[in-house]
C-alpha cells in the first residue's frame, strides 16, 4: 500500500498550485446540493466546503451530479448563480433539472450542474442540458484554435429505485406520457426502451455520437450508477471513450467511488444495463 | 471521467472519501489546454490590491503625512508657488516643461506614500498588532542570534525591527541570554497565535471606534462590515 492509499486518495495528490498550461476539472457526486444561498452567512456547509476547495485547488471546471434541486422553484438570491458570485471572477454555470413536470417544490431528486470560472469560461461557446428536459446531463461546449470543439458533459444516470419522486420514477412518468409521441417529436421513445436507464443510455449514446459526426472531441463525466468495468467495456469503448483516470493509473486497481450501502447494493443487482446488449 | 482518445490527463485521481461532503469521491484530473483547446491561453491577472484605501482614516492620515512630507523634501510646494508666480498666457514651453516635471515628482511621490501607508496581511492567522509584534520580536531574536554566531545576518534588518520594536542594542547579552529572548518571544508567539481571534476582535473594535469618532457610521457597522471582510479574507487567504 502506497502513500497515497493510506491517505485514502487514488492517483495522483491534488495539488495546491496549478499548472497554468493545464485546465483542472473536479467531478463530484454531493448527494445533494442543500441549502444554497448568496449571502455568505447563510451558505451551507456542503456548499462552503466544495467552494473553498474549488478557490483553493484553482478549479477550472466543477461538475456536480444528484444536485437534487428545482431550480424553477429556487428564489433568485438563493440560486447557484448567485451562491457562485463571489467565488472567482468569472463564471458560467450551466444546471439541468427534470423539467417535463410542473414546478412543485425545490427538492428534486437528480439533476447536474456544470460551472467553468475564470478564463476558461471564456472559451466556452454553447452550453445546455439534455432534449427531453429531464436533467439527466449538462453540456458545455470549448471552441479552441482552428476550429477544434471539445464538448464537456456532465451526467447522472437514474439508479433503478421504486421510492416515490425519486429519479427513476420521474423518469418513469415521463416516459408513460409520452409513450404514444410521433417518431418527429423530441419526446418520442422506442418501443424496445422500456427502462428509464436504457433511456439514458440511448439518447447519451445518440447525443454523443451527434457531437462526434460534427467533428467534436467529447469529455463525460458523471454517476452513472453502474459496475465501473461494464460501463468501461460495454458502453464507453462503443462511443469511442476512454476512462482518462484508468488510462493514466490502471483500469483494474481503481477504487470504488462511493460508499456501498445494503440498499445500493441491492440496486445495482437489480440495475438494468444502459443499453440492450 | 471518460474522454475520446485523443484527450489524456497530466494528472489525475480520486479525493479521499470526506475531502468534499457526500458519500461519493470527488474525481479530478488536470488536462492539458493543448488537447482541449488546441492553444495555450495566457493565465489570467487580478487587478493589483491597493494599499490606500479611504474607509480607514488612519491609512489616510498617514498617506497625507507620508506625501506632505516627502513633497517638502523636494521643495515641490516651493517651486509650484514659483512656477505658478512665473505663469503667462500663452505658456512657454520651458514652463510647460517645467510643469510636466512637477507632475512628475508628484506622481513619484504620490506612489512612494501609497506603497508606504499600509502593509498587504495574508488571512492565514487574524491579523492584531500584538500578533505583528510577536512575530517581529521573534524575528529580531533570530537575527540578533545569527548575528552573534556569525551566521548569515542582515545589520540592517536588525536596525529596522530594534526600531520597529523599540528595543535599543543591548551588546552585554551573551549569547545563552538571546537564546533565552528568542525562546521567550517563541513562546509569546505561539500565545498570541492561539488567540488570534480574540485578539483580532480586539484590534477591530479599536479600529471601529477610531473610524466611528472620524465619521457618521456607527462603530457597530463598521465592526460588522469589518467582520465580514476578515471572514471572506481569511478564506480567500489572499488580499
Amino acid at each position: 500500500m502506497d502513500r497515497n492509499h493510506r491517505k485514502g486518495i487514488y492517483g495522483d495528490a491534488i495539488t495546491q498550485k496549478k499548472d497554468d498550461n493545464n485546465i483542472r476539472i473536479l467531478l463530484q457526486n454531493p448527494g445533494g446540493i442543500g441549502f444554497v444561498s448568496g449571502q455568505w452567512n447563510r451558505e451551507s456547509y456542503k456548499i462552503e466546503k466544495l467552494k473553498k476547495f474549488a478557490i483553493d485547488k484553482h478549479i477550472d471546471l466543477v461538475g456536480l451530479t444528484e444536485v437534487n434541486k428545482d431550480w424553477r422553484c429556487v428564489p433568485t438570491e438563493n440560486t447557484v448563480w448567485a451562491a457562485t458570485a463571489p467565488w472567482r471572477e468569472i463564471r458560467k454555470i450551466q444546471t439541468s433539472n427534470n423539467t417535463t413536470g410542473n414546478p412543485t417544490r425545490e427538492h428534486q431528486i437528480g439533476g447536474t450542474v456544470s460551472m467553468a470560472f475564470d478564463e476558461f469560461s471564456h472559451s466556452i461557446s454553447n452550453r445546455g442540458q439534455d432534449r427531453r428536459g429531464l436533467g439527466r446531463w449538462s453540456w458545455m461546449e470549448l471552441s479552441g484554435i482552428g476550429g477544434l470543439k471539445t464538448t464537456i458533459i456532465t451526467a447522472y444516470c437514474p439508479v433503478n429505485s421504486s421510492g416515490l419522486g425519486g429519479c427513476y420514477s420521474q423518469h418513469l412518468t415521463y416516459m408513460s406520457q409520452h409513450r404514444d409521441e410521433l417518431e418527429s417529436s423530441i419526446h418520442f421513445i422506442q418501443e424496445n426502451i422500456a427502462c428509464p436507464r436504457q433511456l439514458f443510455g440511448h439518447d447519451l449514446q445518440q447525443f454523443v455520437e451527434d457531437r462526434v459526426d460534427n467533428g467534436h472531441q467529447n469529455l463525460l463525466m458523471g454517476d452513472f450508477n453502474s459496475e465501473y468495468s461494464v460501463l468501461r467495456d460495454c458502453w464507453m469503448l462503443d462511443l469511442g471513450l476512454l476512462d482518462i483516470i484508468g488510462k493514466q493509473h490502471g483500469y483494474d486497481s481503481a477504487p470504488r467511488t462511493h460508499i456501498l450501502s445494503i440498499v445500493c447494493l441491492h440496486q445495482h443487482r437489480l440495475a438494468v444495463p444502459l443499453v440492450d446488449s | 471521467m471518460f474522454a475520446s482518445a485523443q484527450i489524456s490527463s497530466a494528472l489525475s485521481g480520486f479525493l479521499a472519501f470526506g475531502k468534499l461532503d457526500g458519500d461519493h469521491r470527488g474525481l479530478w484530473a488536470d488536462i492539458p489546454k493543448m488537447l482541449l483547446l488546441g492553444c495555450k491561453i495566457p493565465p489570467h491577472t487580478s487587478p493589483g490590491a491597493r494599499r490606500l484605501k479611504l474607509h480607514d482614516p488612519r491609512i489616510v492620515d498617514k498617506y497625507l503625512t507620508l506625501l506632505h512630507d516627502s513633497m517638502s523634501e523636494k521643495y515641490i510646494y516651493f517651486r509650484m508657488n514659483l512656477l505658478h508666480s512665473q505663469t503667462v498666457y500663452p505658456l512657454p514651453e520651458e514652463l510647460a516643461g517645467r510643469y510636466k516635471l512637477l507632475d512628475e515628482e508628484i506622481c513619484d511621490c504620490m506612489d512612494a506614500a501609497e506603497k508606504d501607508c499600509q502593509k498587504f496581511r495574508m488571512g492565514a492567522v487574524k491579523f492584531s498588532p500584538s500578533y505583528k509584534t510577536a512575530v517581529q520580536t521573534v524575528e529580531l531574536w533570530k537575527h540578533r542570534l545569527a548575528y552573534r554566531n556569525g551566521d548569515d545576518y542582515n545589520v540592517r534588518k536588525i536596525l529596522v525591527l530594534q526600531n520597529k520594536l523599540d528595543m535599543p542594542y543591548d551588546a552585554s547579552l551573551s549569547i545563552d541570554d538571546i537564546k533565552r529572548k528568542l525562546h521567550e518571544a517563541r513562546v509569546e508567539h505561539r500565545h498570541c497565535k492561539s488567540i488570534d481571534e480574540s485578539l483580532s476582535i480586539e484590534f477591530r473594535s479599536q479600529l471601529a471606534d477610531v473610524m466611528e469618532a472620524a465619521g457618521t457610521v456607527k462603530a457597530a457597522v463598521h465592526l460588522q462590515n469589518m467582520n465580514r471582510i476578515e471572514a471572506i479574507r481569511t478564506l480567500f487567504c489572499n488580499i
